[in-house]
């Protein structure tokens, strides 16, 4: 308790007042009122460049990585032997995928000397390097996403080992198909457990960092389309010591993730099924 | 709930804080008196580097050590990612290194804050350049000592241009030159090496070229060249990308940051460099690889001696005259630079740099004589430059980025750029 009030919500609050301030680090903050939300909306591109670049990060690659979490525990449930060697194998990618190693790997893979190329050569196809070209920048970075759903994946595991056999003994026996008993007994007997996956994994989409700060050295380029809302946050308050204006980002972050948040749970009532 | 074990594991814990309480209370007090007495002296000193250059900072402190019984220096040693970051929260918190390393870009956001401490006070200007040392004065004070200098240079890989039957520019070329030459090592490679690293997005390329122009970069007042200028230079680097001289836009932004790194994997036969970074560069590749002036007309024109790094005292130290004295052994001292060589670059002060460059190989050699040539024909190093100076260099990146994936015309991106550049100077 002493804790949250020490380490969480005294930060929290100081940053609220840094965000009215014009504050370098260096100097003590003056207080500038709204100065910084205006000029966030009126006056700077790149921060809308931020913003959009974050959304489509969020709105594309949360659902793939569920979507893959999903279909590689529903394979793994089938019964396989060495399941628990499998699970762990897929798991390791979530342990290590926001790590800088990780994000240096990729690198290396989607360069212009990459592992990527060295393939498409073998098909005659010339590559080009991947996290230098604006238009597919940003999909290495989704990619890397998709590839850590090793934690939902976990997770869906768990809830489908909890699905009662007997629902579909009996789907089997009014001659549904499997796509019709995958769509009527697996998806919303796990729904609660997709939205608990979806709210997770959103949350941490909006705040993915360590990714675009490696394969972008720090720029979120080529031409800000690796651009993530906290790489920018970054920039403004260390690179260009203006910590107010990084902490009125920050709080817009925040509401923002606290509004989808709310939303998320406000439309759950139209598709997710409670058992009890 | 307690179990008598866990008790005693309280009690035990118990002793343990008040312990710990009462050595940081010995601590605070002993902490108060300053300087003149026999009581021990703790400097801490930070700096970025790789681990040579962690490696002789550390033998080097280890000498200043025995040679001031009664100073000990806590070493904060890390690579460069981080560093700015590291040594700006600790400001904030109040407890920085007394003395650390300093890169010339941020300088002026914290010099013009009062935080670095006026390095005239006790270090000796003995065997210093005068005009350097103006370089590195803010609001009158010296808030900084260069620890290592160098000037701009090319690289060119010798190996693979002559293995295309092509010689590599040496001496006195133009920017023509280089452009002609680099269309011809990707017509000779059948279009797998370009000639030149595009260099469009390097505001230190483009200093060397408006200087050339009787221009600068920056000022202490802000942007002090022409539109005309700019626009010039980014028309250069797109011809050389229409011509496929230079490296294509997604290659030239995989290696942004480190374009050498293109030389060394076979991409570009020549970019720009510092002539401190020629050495390591060299022995990361089996292919020769030479060192050259920059391109422009006239012997060195534009080119200028280089703060590679600083070293600084900050205001928040408690123990100012022992970092001044610290200051002054590893700048000054010629057992100290004996140590230290030439891995931060070309000393400053005179006096030491036969100590810093003895045992050096042919490769630094080579450096050196650029280095001494630019000392006698180069153009003076620029004046710090205002606050928020590093905002303008990453946009400098950002719009020339935008020309080289033909979003903009080098003519609307100058424009653009200097709207954006003076607003953000404020």
């Amino acid at each position: 308790m002493i804790g949250f009030f020490v380490i969480t919500l005294g930060p929290m609050l100081y940053s609220l007042y840094l965000s009215f301030t014009d504050f370098s680090m260096l100097a003590a903050p003056e207080w500038v009122g709204f100065d910084n939300y205006i000029k966030l909306f009126t006056n700077d591109p790149k921060y809308l460049d931020a913003v959009r670049v974050t959304l489509v990060y969020v709105l594309v690659s949360v659902p793939l990585q569920l979507a893959f979490a999903l279909a590689v525990a529903m394979v793994l449930n089938r019964g396989l032997r060495g399941l628990s060697l499998y699970r762990s194998v897929y798991y390791l990618p979530s342990l290590i995928g926001a790590s800088v190693a990780v994000a240096v790997l990729w690198r290396q893979m989607f360069g212009s000397n990459g592992l990527i190329n060295q393939i498409l050569d073998w098909f005659g196809i010339e590559g080009m390097s991947w996290i230098g070209n604006p238009e597919t920048a940003l999909g290495t970075l989704v990619i890397l996403n998709v590839w850590t759903f090793g934690s939902p994946m976990v997770i869906f595991l768990a809830a489908l080992r909890q699905v009662p056999q007997y629902l579909y003994e009996a789907a089997a026996v009014d001659g549904i198909s499997r796509w019709g008993s995958f769509r009527h007994i697996t998806l919303p007997m796990l729904s609660p457990i997709v939205l608990f996956n979806l709210i997770l994994q959103m949350i941490g989409a909006f705040q993915a960092f360590t990714p675009a700060f490696v394969v972008s050295g720090g720029t979120g380029g080529p031409v800000n389309s690796t651009l993530f809302y906290t790489l920018y946050l970054y920039q403004r308050g260390f690179t260009g010591f203006q910590m107010g204006y990084a902490s009125a980002m920050a709080w817009i972050l925040f509401v923002v993730i606290a509004l989808v948040t709310a939303v998320n749970f406000w439309f759950s009532k139209y598709w997710v099924h409670y058992d009890d | 709930m307690f179990t008598h074990r866990n008790r005693k594991g309280l009690k035990l814990a118990a002793v343990v804080a008040s312990a710990a309480v009462m050595l940081s209370l010995a601590a605070c007090t002993s902490s108060e008196g300053d300087g003149d007495s026999d009581e021990p002296i703790e400097l801490r000193m930070a700096w970025w580097g790789d681990d040579v250059r962690h490696e002789i900072t550390n033998s080097a402190l280890d000498k200043f050590e025995d040679l001031n019984p009664g100073i000990t220096v806590v070493r904060d040693f890390s690579g460069f990612d981080g560093y700015l970051d590291k040594i700006t929260t600790q400001y904030t918190g109040g407890n920085s290194p007394d003395v650390f390393q300093f890169y010339n870009e941020v300088l002026v956001e914290f010099a013009s804050r009062g935080q670095l401490a006026d390095l005239s006070k006790g270090v000796s200007q003995d065997g210093w350049d005068a005009d350097l040392l103006q370089v590195s004065t803010v609001d009158g004070e010296l808030a900084a000592m260069p620890f290592g200098l160098s000037t701009q240079g090319f690289i060119f890989d010798t190996t693979a241009i002559e293995a295309l039957g092509l010689t590599a520019p040496s001496g006195d070329y133009s920017w023509d030159d280089l452009a002609e030459f680099a269309a011809e090592v990707r017509t000779a490679s059948g279009g797998s090496l370009a000639g030149v690293t595009d260099l469009s997005h390097g505001y230190q390329v483009f200093e060397v070229w408006a200087k050339q122009r009787g221009e600068d970069f920056m000022d202490a007042d802000g942007l002090a060249f022409s539109e005309k200028t700019l626009a010039d230079f980014w028309q250069y680097w797109a011809d050389l990308r229409a011509s496929g001289g230079a490296t294509t836009p997604d290659i030239t932004s995989e290696y942004q940051g480190t374009p050498y790194d293109a030389v060394v994997a076979g991409v570009a036969a020549s970019t720009f460099l510092f002539t401190n970074q020629y050495d390591g560069v060299q022995g990361r590749t089996p292919n020769v690889i030479s060192l050259e002036r920059f391109p422009g007309e006239g012997e060195d024109a534009g080119q200028y001696m280089r703060t590679a790094m600083n070293l600084v005292i900050s205001k928040q130290s408690k123990h100012q005259e022992a970092a001044a004295k610290l200051v002054d052994f590893l700048l000054n001292n010629e057992e100290a630079n004996g140590i230290l060589g030439l891995n931060r670059g070309f000393p400053a002060n005179a006096n030491v740099i036969e100590a810093a460059s003895a045992g050096a190989n042919e490769n630094v050699q080579r450096a050196i004589e650029i280095f001494e040539s630019v000392r006698e024909n180069g153009a003076p190093a620029p004046v710090p430059a205002p606050a928020g100076s590093g905002t303008v260099n990453t946009l400098f990146a950002e719009v020339a980025q935008q020309v080289q994936f033909g979003q903009l015309s080098p003519a609307d991106a100058a424009k653009q750029f200097m709207a954006q550049a003076a607003s953000e100077l404020g």
